[in-house]
């Protein structure tokens, strides 16, 4: 029986919102955050372990928190919150109406059902296994199965967002071409069908050889595939972070980017090459060929490098070009010191881009090389460069954003707006110290998803040089500065949406939505648009070179090995 | 406009001055990356090889302690020590919880390593060098290492491997030359069941 | 705006900007591009590894019935 759609006309931005997309925005948004709260708990007691000055886990207890903190971030939280995201840029971005609501339902069930029948079973202890649950580690069927739920959950609701595209276009409702943001999520969703679709050639066999009916799985086949599902599920994190700092950027600043056919070519190289990087993660692995790993590794001779160089240009140039039109002419950076700081929403993109870039995004490109990868495979180097990306970049902008979502979304006000303001800056510090801290322990040659590096019981013990000592510490306290940052995040939220005072129009907008500023007129495009911008990435670029330069003097200080 | 579609006449926008700059000097840089892995293959010193062999793990057990038995000099912490000859192979072996066996090397010759694990993945952390392979059941990986300086190393292993993953740990002596390689043999001798 | 001409004239969009607006078109290549070079690639490479060579293990072999 059709339902017609119910919309609601958004008296702060003007779109129709259809209330069953809404509903489904809030509640994917509810469970994101419910994720997230798991994963933070076990971040802290992760933190308390490695420091081993406190070693607060046993053994056991440690693997199994990993597991539980890296499903319950790089999985859970983000998947859920994307999931709102795509909803949200497909329909309310579009005034467009959801396409099958009763699906939506079914999606959300089954993310919910897998959600929580992987976490019960990992803390049950059936599945002390790690995120990776490298092949031939075996976890209980049922925790296989619940990764199952979710992953066909995930994708039966980026099936609804391509619905939710086609027919807001047949409906005529947004014009001819995509809202750069939804085109960004655009660019997310289809790197999501790669991951979804990977996740399922490799999870399927390996839950019916937990349940017996296969003998088993060929590791290296396992460990290929997996990845297939691993790394492009950070790639849709790119993406889809990419899409909101540029959401970001027109709601606090009201710029856009300055050149749309340029930043929507750098989505499509991600669309295009991105998910080859798959390959990170093999490069010290037998079976494969060094042929294999340097194409795949490049993602194609670093094409989809230079989409995240583009958009690296594109979306400070957007706030700046949007600041230089209101009158910051000044010197090259008199537009970013009259931005507004004081909006916690840019203060977070901003620190996201910046982390983002200079932590992420550096060590990733050369630890992603095939031959310094040497230098780095399974050390905390690893998760200290995906600190910079996931955590700094990925989730630092969805809570940015959040900030925004709650008035126009949840239409609550803000509970908190003062510490809202330091929050973004608590959690960017803490996770920088974090992140930074874990690199310097990596380059000491101190292994990731490890209890105990002091090595006790074991016939030969190593020892790290004294400077680990400093490097633990400051890992403990950017760790513990992090997790308060997260922990306030999620008390202003929870506050802000169950308890926050009801929006009853525009007058009670907290943060301003800032008049759209139209681009500039340049019309042999002679103009320089963003020097302020310009100057920032090539500081980019030189601080990459020295790092590049010093991990490879590196690499050549180490053995031969051929 | 990122949350409207964008103004009219945005495809045909030329691009600034800046951005263009930008892109073509970020091109180039990756051009310049791919290009450098390559010729580090041609000319540099590390590169993860591309030999690997297929090769059960009770096949591996057998083999590795055939040659462990050939090349043995003694014990330590209840592991064989062994001195292969330059220039030959060595066999490890990973298992939960063990590195096998503890190797004798000399500086500056080369060393065909077979990396290879009797039960899950496993990882080879060479300290502190910092040189870091991974070690998988059921395959072979062949690495040709030519230390580079002398003295006493730790394998560690970074690949989770259950609850004694942190009992892991090897060792790798490397002797300057010839006569080191006597003394330590003599120091080992003692130590022959 | 337009003038009323006689005969039909289609809006001159470039091939290129089509190629960008066709979600549906970029979803299948960049499936296909992964799905060939990474993955099928990647497995072809992983079901071709050679088994551990005779010679080898007879070389390994011999040199301990050699003994010394």
């Amino acid at each position: 029986m059709y339902r017609a759609p119910i919309f609601r006309m958004c008296d702060i931005t003007g779109l129709q919102v259809d209330r069953t997309a809404e509903r489904l925005i809030r509640l994917n948004a509810v469970f994101a955050a419910l994720a997230l709260l798991v994963a933070v708990i076990g971040a802290l007691l992760l933190v308390l372990t490695r420091w081993q000055s406190v070693h607060l886990l046993p053994a056991q207890w440690y693997y199994r928190i990993l597991t539980l903190h890296g499903l319950n971030t790089l999985i859970f939280w983000i998947v859920f919150f994307e999931v709102a995201g795509l909803y949200f840029g497909s329909t309310i971005v579009l005034s467009a109406p959801f396409c099958a609501p009763r699906v939506g339902w079914l999606a959300l069930l089954l993310m919910v059902a897998g959600f929580l029948l992987a976490d019960v079973m990992v803390l049950a202890g059936y599945a002390d296994v790690l995120m990776t649950s490298y092949v031939p580690l075996q976890a209980h069927w049922l925790y296989y199965l619940g990764i199952i739920l979710f992953a066909v959950g995930a994708l039966i609701a980026v099936f609804l967002f391509f619905g939710n595209l086609m027919v807001a276009r047949r409906a005529g409702t947004y014009g001819g071409t995509l809202p750069l943001f939804t085109y960004g999520l655009a660019a997310a969703a289809i790197i999501a069908v790669i991951t979804l679709v990977s996740g399922a050639i490799i999870y399927v066999p390996t839950f019916l050889w937990s349940l017996g009916v296969i003998p088993g799985v060929d590791p290296a086949l396992y460990k290929l595939v997996w990845w297939g599902l691993g790394h492009p599920a950070q790639q849709i994190n790119v993406s889809a972070m990419v899409s909101v700092w540029y959401l970001a950027a027109y709601l606090t600043t009201g710029g856009v980017s300055v050149n749309e056919r340029v930043s929507r070519i750098a989505f499509v190289l991600y669309i295009l090459f991105i998910c080859l990087a798959s390959a990170h993660h093999l490069l010290v692995d037998p079976a494969v060929s060094s042929v294999w790993k340097v194409w795949n590794t490049s993602y194609a001779m670093y094409l989809a490098v230079l989409a995240s160089m583009i958009h690296a240009f594109a979306v400070p140039a957007a706030i700046e070009a949007a600041q230089r039109a209101r009158g910051y002419t000044r010197g090259l950076f008199q537009w970013l010191a009259k931005a507004p700081w004081g909006n916690p929403t840019f203060s977070a993109t901003v620190l996201s881009i910046i982390g983002f870039g200079f932590i992420g995004g550096i060590t990733g490109v050369i630890y992603g090389m095939e031959q310094t990868n040497i230098i780095v495979h399974n050390t905390l180097a690893i998760p200290g460069h995906f600190k910079g990306t996931v955590v700094l970049g990925t989730s630092l902008a969805f809570m940015g954003i959040t900030y925004y979502l709650i008035p126009l979304v949840f239409r609550r006000r803000i509970v908190g707006l003062g510490l809202a303001r330091w929050q973004p800056w608590i959690f960017a510090v803490g996770v920088a110290l974090l992140a930074i801290a874990m690199v310097g322990l990596g380059v000491l040659g101190v292994p990731r998803r490890h209890w105990d590096v002091t090595f006790s019981g074991a016939p030969f013990r190593h020892s790290f040089p004294a400077i680990a000592g400093v490097l633990w510490v400051i890992f403990g306290l950017g760790g513990l500065l992090a997790v308060g940052g997260v922990l306030l995040w999620l008390g202003i939220v929870v506050l802000s949406v169950f308890f926050g005072p009801r929006m009853e129009g525009p007058h009670d907008m907290q943060l301003p939505l800032a008049q759209p500023v139209p681009l500039q007129h340049n019309p042999d495009g002679k103009k320089f648009v963003a020097p302020g911008t310009l100057v920032a990435t090539l500081v980019f670029l030189a601080t990459f070179l020295v790092f590049f330069w010093l991990n490879w003097k590196w690499l050549a200080a180490t053995w031969g090995v051929r | 406009m990122s949350l409207r579609p964008p103004a009219e006449g945005w495809y045909e926008t030329p691009i600034a001055r800046d951005e263009r700059g930008w892109v073509a000097v970020a091109m180039s840089v990756c051009l310049c990356l791919f290009f450098w892995m390559i010729g580090w293959h041609l000319y540099g010193q590390q590169n993860p090889s591309s030999i690997s062999y297929r090769i059960s793990p009770s096949e591996y057990m057998q083999l590795h302690l055939q040659w462990v038995e050939r090349y043995r000099i003694g014990e330590e912490n209840g592991v064989p020590v062994v001195a292969p000859p330059p220039g030959s192979d060595v066999l490890l072996l990973a298992q939960m919880w063990r590195w096998s066996p503890v190797v004798v090397l000399q500086k500056g010759q080369e060393y065909t390593f077979h990396l290879a694990s009797v039960d899950l993945l496993h990882g080879f952390s060479l300290q502190p060098v910092n040189m870091n392979f991974m070690v998988y059941p059921g395959y072979d990986y062949v690495l040709r290492f030519r230390p580079r300086e002398a003295g006493e190393f730790h394998i560690l292993c970074n690949e989770f491997c259950g609850i004694g993953h942190h009992l892991m740990t090897g060792k790798v002596y490397v002797v300057e030359n010839a006569a080191e390689l006597e003394r330590l043999r003599q120091r080992f001798r003692g130590s022959q069941p | 705006m337009a003038e009323v001409r006689e005969t039909h004239q289609f809006p001159r969009i470039p091939l290129f900007r089509l190629f960008l607006d066709d979600v549906m078109l970029l979803l299948f290549l960049g499936v296909a591009i992964y799905a060939v070079s990474y993955l099928i690639w990647g497995i072809m490479e992983i079901g071709s590894v050679p088994p551990f060579p005779e010679e080898l293990k007879q070389q390994l072999v011999q040199q301990v019935a050699g003994g010394s």
